[in-house]
């Protein structure tokens, strides 16, 4: 390890050693012990390892881990707990929108970023910001549901997807 | 060098001082989108990175009356977020569909066309726009066409090598000391008779192109003719494709289906298309089918009528 980082993870300052080569996905499982963060196709194609990066969705397989020093990461687990479930994550459940629920982290966040950052959409536009999240149980269409009524939601709810802070 | 560095350069000049001194080591880092899957497969070695994406001249974008000028790290998402860029809805529409929310996060455009994948969607477009791309080095600046970055190609870039979900990896003619600055998309004028458009087929949803063609036509004052026209394509073999011979073909046509048809039919003799994922032959078809309907749009949009 050649590079130590320091960032924000889910409210807390962490400092840490990584390499130029390491993705962040590989440094927070291993060295963060941040297991909430799913690994799959580490190639950028199925979305399990999405986070956000100050506020923006990416995908951390794809992320340089030294790229986040000084910045703010955020995982499903700063999003919402078993208690206080987010209300991406409420929409999700009352819509059946999980089944083994290995792709649901990267969905709600992928959820999150894009309604912090849209006015009206339909599902057309929930299906675009979906596109780098892969579900092989629910066959996506309970996803979208789920996405959909948080439009109809009451703006209360729309006017802060992010803060749970 | 100690083994491994990761730095953030505050300006240009830096990174400049950087490759003049260390270009065989260092590998720059702009999103890192198309260099960490090849990081993980060890196709690259990223040893000493370069992260350009905290400079503010290369995240900026500037509009002038003449240009809208686009730093090399701007991100595909502040382009779509940039009241900047509503002077070119080809870009946008295009961008739009480039991989998904979190790719176009931290993807970037000169990151994209120092990569020159043949599939990018980004290239053709640029072309259709007649932009220039600024490359600087300790030496100075260059200007130089999107597309003779790769017609010209004399030197084989690190990213060689062919992936199972890329169209391969083109040779980019920027050396090892050069970093691409920024992209410089001139302002249409608007006369009213000006129309653009970009459509591409994928294999899947959100899957590499299998073809992607853009278009950019004028019509004649009275708009029933093809004054010039662009096509640029994406996917097809070379990067940086275009269809010289159908521009040609659309020049002085009127602004008939049956004439972009019958110019569209030349396409053949402008590219060989990769056999990559499909048949040689079916993506000329493919690629052709998109090249009538897109000049067919470009036309409507810029208020031609079709018989
Ligand atoms: C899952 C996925 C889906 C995708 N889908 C699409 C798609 O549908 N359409 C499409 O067009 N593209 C697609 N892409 C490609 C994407 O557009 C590119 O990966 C991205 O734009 C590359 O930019 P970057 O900043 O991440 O480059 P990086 O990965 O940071 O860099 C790429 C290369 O360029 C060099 N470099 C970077 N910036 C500069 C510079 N300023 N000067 C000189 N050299 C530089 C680097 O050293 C490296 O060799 C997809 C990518 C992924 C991972
Ligand atoms: S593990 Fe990152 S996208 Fe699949
Ligand atoms: S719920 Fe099992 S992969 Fe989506």
């Amino acid at each position: 390890m050649t590079v130590t980082v320091t960032f924000e993870l889910d409210g807390e300052s962490v400092t840490v050693e990584t390499r130029p080569d390491q993705p962040l996905r590989e440094l927070l499982r291993e060295s963060l012990d941040a297991k909430q963060v799913k690994s799959g196709c580490e190639s950028g194609r199925c979305g399990v390892c999405t986070v956000l990066l100050d506020d923006t969705v990416v995908k951390s397989c794809l992320t340089p881990a030294p790229k986040v020093d000084g910045r703010r990461v955020r995982t499903i687990a700063d999003i919402g707990t078993d208690e206080d479930l987010h209300p991406v994550q409420t929409k999700f459940v009352d819509n059946f929108a999980a089944q083994c629920g290995y792709c649901t982290p990267g969905f709600v966040l992928a959820t999150v970023d894009f309604l912090e950052n849209t006015d009206e959409f339909d599902r057309e536009d929930a299906k675009k910001a979906i596109k780098g999240n892969v579900c092989r149980c629910t066959g996506y269409e309970k996803i979208l549901d789920a996405i959909e009524t948080l439009d109809e939601e009451t703006d209360a709810d729309r006017d802060s997807p992010l803060g749970t802070e | 060098m100690s083994d491994q560095s990761y730095r953030f350069p505050d300006s240009i000049e830096e990174v400049k001082r950087i490759l003049d001194r260390h270009n065989d080591e260092v590998t720059i880092v702009s999103g890192g989108q198309t260099l960490l899957p090849l990081v993980r497969d060890g196709t690259v070695e990223l040893d000493h990175a370069v992260d350009i994406s905290r400079i503010p001249a290369l995240t900026r974008i500037e509009r002038t009356a003449e240009k809208t000028v686009i730093g090399s790290a701007v991100t595909y998402r502040d382009i779509l977020a940039s009241e900047k860029s509503d002077r070119h809805p080809m870009l946008l529409e295009a961008i739009d569909g480039i991989g998904d929310r979190q790719v176009r996060s931290l993807g970037t455009i000169g990151g994209a066309l120092a990569s020159g994948e043949p599939a990018l969607d980004i290239i053709p477009v640029l072309y259709c726009l007649d932009a220039t791309v600024v490359i600087g080095s300790s030496d100075g600046t260059r200007r130089v066409d999107v597309d003779a970055l790769y017609r010209n190609a004399t030197k084989e870039t690190e990213l060689r090598g062919p992936r199972e979900d890329y169209i391969g990896l083109a040779p980019v003619e920027i050396d090892a000391s050069e970093i691409i600055e920024a992209i410089e998309i001139p302002a249409i004028d608007d006369d009213g008779h000006h129309g653009e458009d970009y459509r591409k087929q994928t294999n899947v949803a959100g899957g590499w192109t299998i073809s992607g063609v853009g278009t950019s036509v004028s019509l004649s004052a009275t708009r029933d003719r093809i004054d010039s026209a662009r096509v640029g394509l994406a996917a097809v073999g070379q990067t940086g494709a275009s269809a010289p011979t159908v521009e040609t073909a659309l020049e002085g046509t009127p602004t008939t289906m049956q004439e972009i048809t019958k110019s569209v039919e030349q396409l053949g003799a402008d590219i060989e298309p990769t056999t990559t994922l499909v048949t040689s032959q079916y993506r000329l078809q493919v690629a052709k089918t998109l090249a009538s309907r897109s000049i067919a749009e470009a036309v409507t949009r810029a208020g031609g009528e079709l018989e």
